[in-house]
């Protein structure tokens, strides 16, 4: 008999993916707001971030979606906040990797891309989070130690140089942009799991999992240059990604090998297409209120 | 629905909607030079598809100089493999936007930026491959440390930190590719090769050179490797402390050259302070270390604190030729 729940590890793998989602496209501007003191607020914003987490986990079990009105209304802001997205990462593709190609071409090709992985059920999207997850993580070392060589301590500047109410709102950048992905949690049901008992804690190890990834990331940024340059980039990260080509990895191979840092985007996509699928479809909700 | 959508990804990518460049009908540049001469800017490209061919452009503007420069003998000049780029001094202390307009009109950051006083005309029709450049950074990485590999992502770093000023390396031409020392672009300095070369060891980018050393009417040959340097500043006082090891295959009693290269370099590192404290400038980033405890009033506590170095040069024999 082919087990239709989702294993208790793919969903990790999926939660840490919806963490580290929104990294790569809108870390920028937590950077413009709190500037160098940018790790004080990653560091409120993971208390923050551990409050609002435990709310879902404990709203996710109880969740309901029964209103006609209100399923509409969700549905129509998953929508927009797909298409929103979608667009985001378009601009990061075009801007980053293909400077000189279509915009539409790219956009129809990600569309698809998500489209097919989002073809089934959650279960499908988890899967493909763990496939993606066994990928990231040793392309990722590499991007470390690449980096490494290229860091200086000299960068350094001394804590809370920025005001503590630009700190403060560089912290609430960072708990939005790292909650609102993980509110789509909601919509997987909570009984649909393999290993029900553990599911909050490995839950929790994905969210601390995905927010050390973001800190080792934003702390080889903060290492290879001045703040002030960092400031000026839409996608700041890719300024790490340079600094690959003249040590381990030679030439064009850097930029093949940072392809990584569009899964996240993927798998977020991807379960919001899913989630706006069942949504439409109504399947789901209606066999668990069975 | 999902064949529908395979052939439709397929039909995208294979029936040309996707754009793309033949590789023959790009001018592929791998070095650049820039110069400022009578009010004029001139644009040195060494094009490496067409058998390292060069092409000059010349314009009243940066903006106008590259649009000449977009087609070069009837092809697309295409930068993305740019690896090296040679300013002229005149150009970098006339033009104060020049970083901006590199930043904003080139995607790429990590080609290696390099200066030269000398005429970029001469210079660039005698060097201008890649190979030129990349074999000389190698040379004289190992034999001088006065040089090391400044990016452009390096450059801009320096320009737009707050503490930090910018500096690059210079070159010059004397029948083949030579380094003179370290250019100061806010200050229009030139710092000479010792004090670059110090200023390498100090930041820890260079951790080996050669010198030659005269003692007693007679000279020897000394390898000085495996520097390193740690920095601390507290109660007032800022330490400079650099080890390493030391080795000269002309003696085997290296004492007195040991003492020698240990006051050299002790008297090298306090040249460079007092050009620091004289000038306004930041290029050994000892003051980076100060303004981690004190932000305010940082290069007047520069100036007045107590400073401390000492360097320690360990005898060990070294195989060099193997």
């Amino acid at each position: 008999m082919i087990n239709k729940k989702i294993g208790l590890l793919q969903l990790t793998t999926l939660v840490f993916f919806l963490t580290i989602s929104s990294f790569i496209l809108f870390f920028d501007n937590i950077i413009k707001v709190s500037k160098s003191d940018t790790i004080i607020s990653i560091i409120i914003g993971i208390f923050i971030d551990l409050l609002l987490f435990k709310l879902i986990l404990n709203f996710r079990k109880t969740f309901k979606l029964k209103n006609k009105i209100i399923k509409v209304i969700i549905l129509l802001l998953l929508s927009s906040v797909f298409i929103y997205l979608l667009i985001n990462a378009t601009d990061f593709v075009k801007s980053t990797f293909l400077t000189n190609g279509n915009f539409y071409s790219i956009i129809i090709l990600l569309f698809l891309t998500c489209f097919i992985a989002s073809n089934k059920s959650y279960k499908e999207v988890a899967s493909l989070s763990l496939i993606l997850f066994f990928i990231f993580i040793p392309l990722f070392i590499i991007n470390i130690l690449g980096s490494i060589s290229n860091l200086d301590i000299t960068y350094l500047t001394p804590p809370l140089i920025n005001s503590n109410l630009d700190i403060l709102k560089g912290a609430l950048l960072f708990t939005f942009y790292t909650i609102i992905p993980l509110l789509l949690l909601l919509f997987i049901p909570y009984k649909e799991v393999d290993i029900r008992k553990k599911q909050d804690k490995y839950l929790y190890l994905a969210l601390l999992i995905g927010i050390l990834v973001i800190i080792i990331s934003y702390l080889l940024l903060y290492f290879s240059c001045s703040i002030n340059v960092i400031t000026t980039y839409k996608y700041p990260y890719m300024l790490v990604l340079n600094s690959l080509s003249s040590s381990i990895i030679l030439g064009r191979l850097s930029y093949l090998i940072s392809f990584y840092l569009l899964f996240s985007l993927i798998i977020t996509l991807s379960l919001i297409l899913t989630i706006i699928k069942q949504l439409m479809f109504d399947t789901h909700i209606l066999k668990l209120q069975d | 629905m999902k064949k529908i959508i395979i052939i439709s990804i397929l039909l995208l990518l294979l029936l040309g909607y996707t754009p793309y460049h033949e590789l023959n009908d790009l001018a592929v540049i791998d070095v650049m030079g820039l110069d400022y001469q009578n009010n004029k800017y001139f644009l040195y490209l060494n094009i490496i598809s067409s058998k390292n061919k060069v092409a000059i452009s010349s314009g009243d503007s940066l903006g106008e100089v590259f649009l000449n420069a977009k087609n070069t003998y009837n092809k697309k000049t295409y930068y993305k493999h740019l690896s090296t780029v040679i300013f002229s001094t005149d150009i970098l202390s006339q033009e104060k936007n020049l970083f901006t307009f590199l930043k904003d009109e080139f995607t790429g950051i990590d080609y290696l930026t390099l200066a030269t006083k000398d005429d970029m005309e001469s210079l660039f029709n005698k060097f201008h491959k890649g190979n030129d450049y990349r074999s000389f950074l190698i040379k004289e990485k190992e034999d001088t440390a006065a040089i090391t590999n400044t990016t452009f992502k390096d450059l801009l770093s320096y320009n737009l930190d707050d503490l930090k000023t910018a500096s690059i390396p210079l070159i010059k031409n004397n029948n083949e590719l030579t380094s003179n020392g370290l250019y100061v672009i806010e200050k229009n300095l030139v710092l000479d090769k010792e004090l670059s070369k110090i200023n390498n060891i100090i930041n820890n980018k260079a951790s080996t050179f050669n010198e030659k050393i005269k003692l007693d009417n007679k000279y020897y040959q000394t390898a000085i490797y495996d520097l390193n340097t740690n920095i601390t500043y507290k109660n007032n006082k800022l330490k400079v402390k650099l080890t390493g090891k030391i080795d000269s295959p002309d003696t085997n009693n290296l004492k007195e050259i040991k003492k020698i290269m240990e006051e050299d370099l002790t008297k090298d590192i306090e040249i460079l302070i007092n050009k620091e404290l004289t000038e306004k400038i930041n290029i050994s980033n000892l003051i980076n270390y100060i303004y981690l405890k004190e932000k305010d009033d940082t290069f007047k506590k520069y100036k007045d604190c107590n400073k401390e170095i000492t360097v320690n040069l360990k005898i060990e024999r070294k195989n060099n030729y193997d």
